[in-house]
């Protein structure tokens, strides 16, 4: 081989390490919905919620949960799939989603403890699970044949959390483990593709897991003069990595997140009925643009309403969402979705059933997700 | 790092930040906590003290600080009524205070207490309710009719704490208010139909349905005893109650289905001279234990003579012929010689003959209750009921009171009252004619205010 193909063959490696050069993966690697009653509102309550999950959203909202409760969620984590056509290193991209595999993403548990209560939160934070196909890509003096790469990511976040309300006002703060994976797997063959000679296969498997710590801390507000509105606002650290050597390249920092948070309640005066709104904004910043699966600062925004309807001795809400995800780094495309839900929450009993399901608007399948949460012990 | 630092600092700083805190829930709590251990003047002063903290009753639910999306109501929704409860406290003590000075201060203090609620515009049946109970304890019979007019005149709407009433009160608070008893077993009143055959004091033998069905009484309690008089037949040329048979079986019944009376421990007398009664109301007493409660229900004829209540036998043929008659005090001697509890009821007319009238006297020994179907110059009524069957009102409306309360421990208080309000209002499922008869709310002699029968 001449020195000239060599460096063809060595510009492929480095095209294929270097982040994918298109905005086709749907973003869900930091605005990720992880448990049913956000994903149903778009996330427009997260910020002004007081259940379990905020312990992870905003610990703030803790400060008025009463009594002992747990809550998970079981949704699908989407994948999708590009494949690719003509130049490897420009190529034409055509691509899916999937629904991807179920999982539980979010579980939480509060409990009132003299004085507040304290919460502890396991979410899944971000997800990646991308493939990609291609065979017979030109690129200069070399062909590539029989492409394949996946590449995967999830961050999990541990929150450790305890909030205190004082009248109208809470506040909470909390300890963030993070739990980061991640993979990628490529194999592919080289061609001269003057004589159909092999040149060689390039196989790549890397993988590994990298924890962080970082803090969260939230402050929530209905204010005695506008007691049907409430304001909230948090703040998690960015979460840098560490003992990830061999993944580094690919991700080594979760961004961190400010979000504002912001609902207001209309009751039905004939009956119990009432109708909540609201609206969010997620700050993202802190990431670093220059790894595989870089992060740029980006904004979030989400609207969400749910309307509770009291029928048949059990509470019903409703919920609809829409949220603006714009693409958080090179290589991703924006994610907005349409949201629905629904709850049942019989009267005099512990449990609460929440449905939802997400429609990206760009296309793909729908998220699915159901959610318990269980009342345990008595109030505080 | 950066980023922990500040969130270090932003905490400390809320940490310290002033509070507003809910103390007047604590103090409340505390209340309720003292009221449920009897212990009414701690439980008075920390509902004091709440209401230092949060001055007004308040009949709505109170709304606690969170976030719209989480709506929360304190102590699901229960009215918030410090000042109520400050001033039952006060009546509650007042009822164990072995001082007579110290305990009418408390209970005027719980009256003003309860007239100035009242007064603005908190109108509650409980406010009403205990109230009423305390003149009845003050015998201030005035302010009763008065606590009565106010009660008429005006619309009830406003909700109180009942958490710390006593059941016998709520229950009796809901029969007042003709609210549904929501552990009222909705057949109470059917029965198999078993037939038993009385005899009356004539020894002529008469056949009535008793009730059968053991499974709907209410628990039998089986220190409580009752002779019940019925004289419908008599020789006097006026004033004849011709229901009061049908009355004592109709008493009765109502003993032995609803309030926990043994069969074999209610003496029913029916037509029956002097003798007979005083032979019977004898042997009633000597079955009876040392720690009994004695009901005693009359509906006949009877007069004041000389300052003393007879009851006429059925050969009774003059209202001045004594030797025919058996003394109201006689009638109880046996039983108040054996420690009883007696609790009285008369279905008597009480025209004033030479200025005096049955009902006048008050025993002075004995633990004794005493209650008139009819006020002073008055005369007693029948109405038929269903069937066609004439009872009186009084003994109509003790049999229904006792069938909405269907309670073993019968507070006299508020059974004196209930039907007070039964004969005059028509609440307690008895359609009453009003005005036509007035009973005479319970005197009360050497017994507390919450006894029981």
């Amino acid at each position: 081989m001449n020195q000239s193909a060599r460096k063809q063959i060595l510009a492929v490696i480095a095209g294929a390490l270097a982040a994918p050069a298109f905005a086709q993966i749907p973003d869900v690697v930091s605005a990720f919905d992880a448990n049913t009653r956000s994903m149903a509102s778009a996330g427009a309550f997260n910020n002004t919620n007081a259940n379990a999950n905020s312990a992870g959203s905003n610990p703030a909202g803790l400060g008025y949960v009463s009594s002992a409760q747990l809550s998970f969620t079981f949704r699908n984590l989407p994948t999708s799939v590009q494949r690719l056509n003509g130049s490897f290193q420009n190529p034409t991209l055509t691509g899916d989603t999937g629904f991807g595999k179920r999982a539980i993403t979010s579980f939480a548990y509060a409990t009132p403890i003299s004085g507040g209560t304290l919460g502890f939160s396991y979410e899944v934070n971000g997800f990646l699970d991308n493939r990609r196909f291609g065979t017979q890509l030109a690129d200069g003096l070399v062909r590539v044949d029989n492409y394949t790469e996946r590449l995967r990511y999830q961050a999990d976040l541990f929150t450790v959390s305890y909030g205190r309300s004082r009248g109208f006002n809470s506040f909470g703060f909390g300890l963030v483990v993070a739990n980061a994976y991640v993979s990628n797997q490529r194999n592919l063959t080289l061609i001269d593709p003057n004589n159909g000679n092999n040149l060689g296969n390039q196989t790549t498997d890397v993988s590994g897991n990298a924890v962080g710590v970082g803090a969260v801390i939230g402050f929530q507000s209905t204010p005695e003069s506008s007691p049907n509105t409430t304001y909230g606002i948090s703040l998690r650290t960015p979460i840098t990595l560490n003992s990830n050597a061999t993944t580094a390249g690919y991700f080594d920092r979760i961004p961190g997140q400010l979000s504002l948070g912001f609902a207001s309640r209309v009751d039905n005066r004939g009956s119990e009925d009432f109708l909540v709104y609201g609206f969010g904004a997620d700050y993202f910043f802190g990431g670093q643009e220059n790894k595989v699966i870089g992060r740029e600062n980006a904004i979030s925004l989400n609207g969400g309403l749910e309307y509770t309807i009291h029928r048949f001795n059990a509470q019903w809400p409703l919920r609809l969402g829409f949220g603006v995800r714009p693409n958080g780094g090179n290589g991703f495309d924006g994610r907005n979705l349409v949201t629905f839900g629904f709850g049942y929450r019989p009267n005099n009993q512990k449990y609460t059933i929440d449905f939802s399901l997400a429609k990206p608007t760009n296309g793909g399948p729908v998220d699915l997700g159901l959610g318990i949460t269980y009342s345990v012990g008595k109030s505080n | 790092m950066k980023g922990l630092k500040l969130i270090g600092a932003l905490t400390l700083l809320l940490l310290t930040a002033t509070s507003w805190a809910q103390s007047w829930a604590e103090e409340y709590d505390a209340a309720l906590s003292a009221a449920a251990r009897g212990e009414w003047s701690a439980a008075r002063e920390k509902f004091l003290a709440a209401a230092a903290l949060r001055p007004e009753d308040q009949s709505e639910a109170t709304r606690l600080p969170g976030p719209v999306t989480e709506r929360r109501n304190w102590r699901n929704g229960a009215p918030y009524s410090p000042n109520f409860g400050a001033a039952y406290a006060a009546y509650k003590a007042a009822l164990s205070e072995g001082d007579d000075a110290t305990r009418e201060g408390l209970l005027k203090t719980a009256a003003l207490e309860l007239s100035t609620l009242i007064s603005k515009g908190q109108r509650s049946n409980e406010t009403f309710f205990i109230l009423n109970q305390i003149y009845i304890v003050l015998q201030d019979t005035a302010m009763q009719r008065e606590v009565e007019e106010q009660f008429k005149n005006g619309e009830v709407k406003w909700r109180v704490d009942t958490a710390f009433l006593s059941p016998e009160e709520s229950a009796a608070i809901r029969a007042f208010s003709g609210q549904p008893d929501p552990n009222q077993n909705q057949n109470q009143n059917q029965s198999a139909g078993v037939t038993t055959t009385d005899v009356n004091a004539n020894n002529q033998g008469g056949t009535t349905t008793a009730p059968a069905n053991p499974a709907s009484r209410v628990q039998i309690v089986p220190t409580k005893f009752a002779l019940v008089i019925g004289n419908a037949q008599t020789r006097l040329s006026e004033g004849k109650v011709d229901f009061a048979e049908a009355d004592a079986l109709l008493i009765r019944d109502s003993l032995v289905q609803h309030a926990g009376y043994d069969e074999a421990n209610v003496e029913v007398v029916t037509n029956a001279t002097a003798e007979q009664i005083r032979t019977r109301a004898a042997a009633l007493a000597e079955r009876m234990g040392d720690d009994a409660t004695l009901f005693v229900f009359f509906s006949g004829n009877g007069f004041n003579i000389d300052g003393r209540d007879f009851i006429a036998g059925v050969d009774t043929g003059s209202a001045t012929d004594t030797s025919s008659m058996i003394g109201k005090v006689e009638l109880l001697q046996p039983f108040i010689r054996k420690g009883a509890r007696i609790f009285s009821f008369y279905q008597v007319a009480r025209p004033k003959i030479n200025g005096r009238f049955f009902g006048s006297e008050v025993p002075i020994v004995g633990a004794i209750s005493q209650m008139n179907g009819t006020i002073e110059g008055q005369t007693v009524t029948g109405i038929p009921g269903t069937g066609g069957q004439v009872n009186g009102l009084f003994a109509r409306s003790i049999a229904s009171v006792l069938r909405n309360l269907r309670s073993n421990a019968v507070p006299i208080s508020e059974f004196g009252w209930m039907v007070f309000n039964d004969m005059r209002g028509g609440r307690v499922g008895v359609s009453g004619l009003g005005g036509a008869q007035t009973p005479t709310l319970p005197t009360v002699r050497n017994l507390p205010a919450e006894a029981s029968f």
